[in-house]
């Protein structure tokens, strides 16, 4: 089997290696319950994940998808020589790191800050289709256990 | 060989504030109908040259490698804007390769991605 290699900014240029004809391709995401939990409220540390995601293209030309967080990219998945790319939530145990914010920080009491999640899937030589989400993370607190429970009276 | 799949490998930054990054893919199957030899033996994952995983085949002609079992993936340092020249996005660019191996340890096939 002979080897191949797949460079991730020049995918187009790896299809074109195969011999394959380049067509006007379809592509489609279909993104899932993206949610913000407090990994470690007391450094003011959350965790953006999604549930699923998922990119098809209807050829080769299919490239990647790309998770960004308020503007900055944070996870790419690329296609190694297939029409798809497929996530879920626990591709990322600990899920892509953000500030919480303070209580009220993003406008609403009992929340923090809201960060827009942008899930791009691309084929090699087009404009990405996008889906948008903004999700808003819990607040940042000084006195919270690691299991998210405040310390109750009993015992 | 009857058979090898390396499906969406990807990178994230696990800890960015250590500048630290994670690599994994979401799975990889090798599949030997074992009519002629070489036979598979393992599978060997490399990043930049160096191994990072080995999955051996116990008495069985397939192996299958899943993203959960890495849960943390494997490590690498994420690097400042455009660090691997693939723009101001991305931090390092890594070579990946993916190899079933035979019982001498040599390479049946290979596979490489460049992951940013």
């Amino acid at each position: 089997m002979a080897p191949r290699i797949l460079l991730i900014a020049s995918a187009s240029a790896a299809l074109a290696l195969r011999g394959l004809t380049v067509q006007a391709a379809t592509l489609s995401l279909d993104v899932s319950n993206p949610y913000c939990r407090a990994s470690q409220p007391e450094r003011n540390r959350c965790s953006v994940n999604i549930g699923l995601a998922s990119a098809v293209a209807s050829d080769l030309t299919f490239s990647r998808i790309e998770i960004a967080i308020d503007g900055k990219l944070c996870l790419v998945e690329v296609g190694f020589f297939e029409s798809s790319a497929y996530f879920n939530r626990t591709m990322v145990p600990d899920g892509l790191s953000v500030t919480c914010g303070f209580d009220g920080q993003g406008g609403s009491a009992g929340f923090g800050l809201s960060h827009r999640v942008n899930t791009s899937a691309y084929l090699s030589a087009s404009a990405p289709v996008v889906a948008i989400a903004n999700v808003t993370c819990p607040p940042a607190s000084d006195h919270i256990f690691a299991d998210s429970f405040e310390p109750g009276g009993a015992g | 060989m009857a058979s090898f799949t390396v499906s969406n490998p990807y990178c994230y930054p696990a800890d960015p504030q250590l500048d630290q990054c994670s690599i994994n893919f979401r799975f990889v199957r090798a599949t030997d109908d074992q009519s002629t030899a070489p036979y598979i033996a393992s599978l060997a994952v490399a990043i930049s040259g160096k191994k990072r995983l080995s999955i051996v085949a116990f008495f069985e002609a397939s192996i299958t490698y899943s993203y959960d079992m890495a849960p943390g993936g494997m490590k690498v340092p994420c690097g400042p804007p455009n660090a691997g020249g693939a723009g101001a996005q991305y931090g390092n660019v890594y070579s990946v390769t993916v190899q079933p191996l035979d019982a001498s340890r040599n390479p049946i096939s290979t596979d490489t991605a460049s992951v940013a």
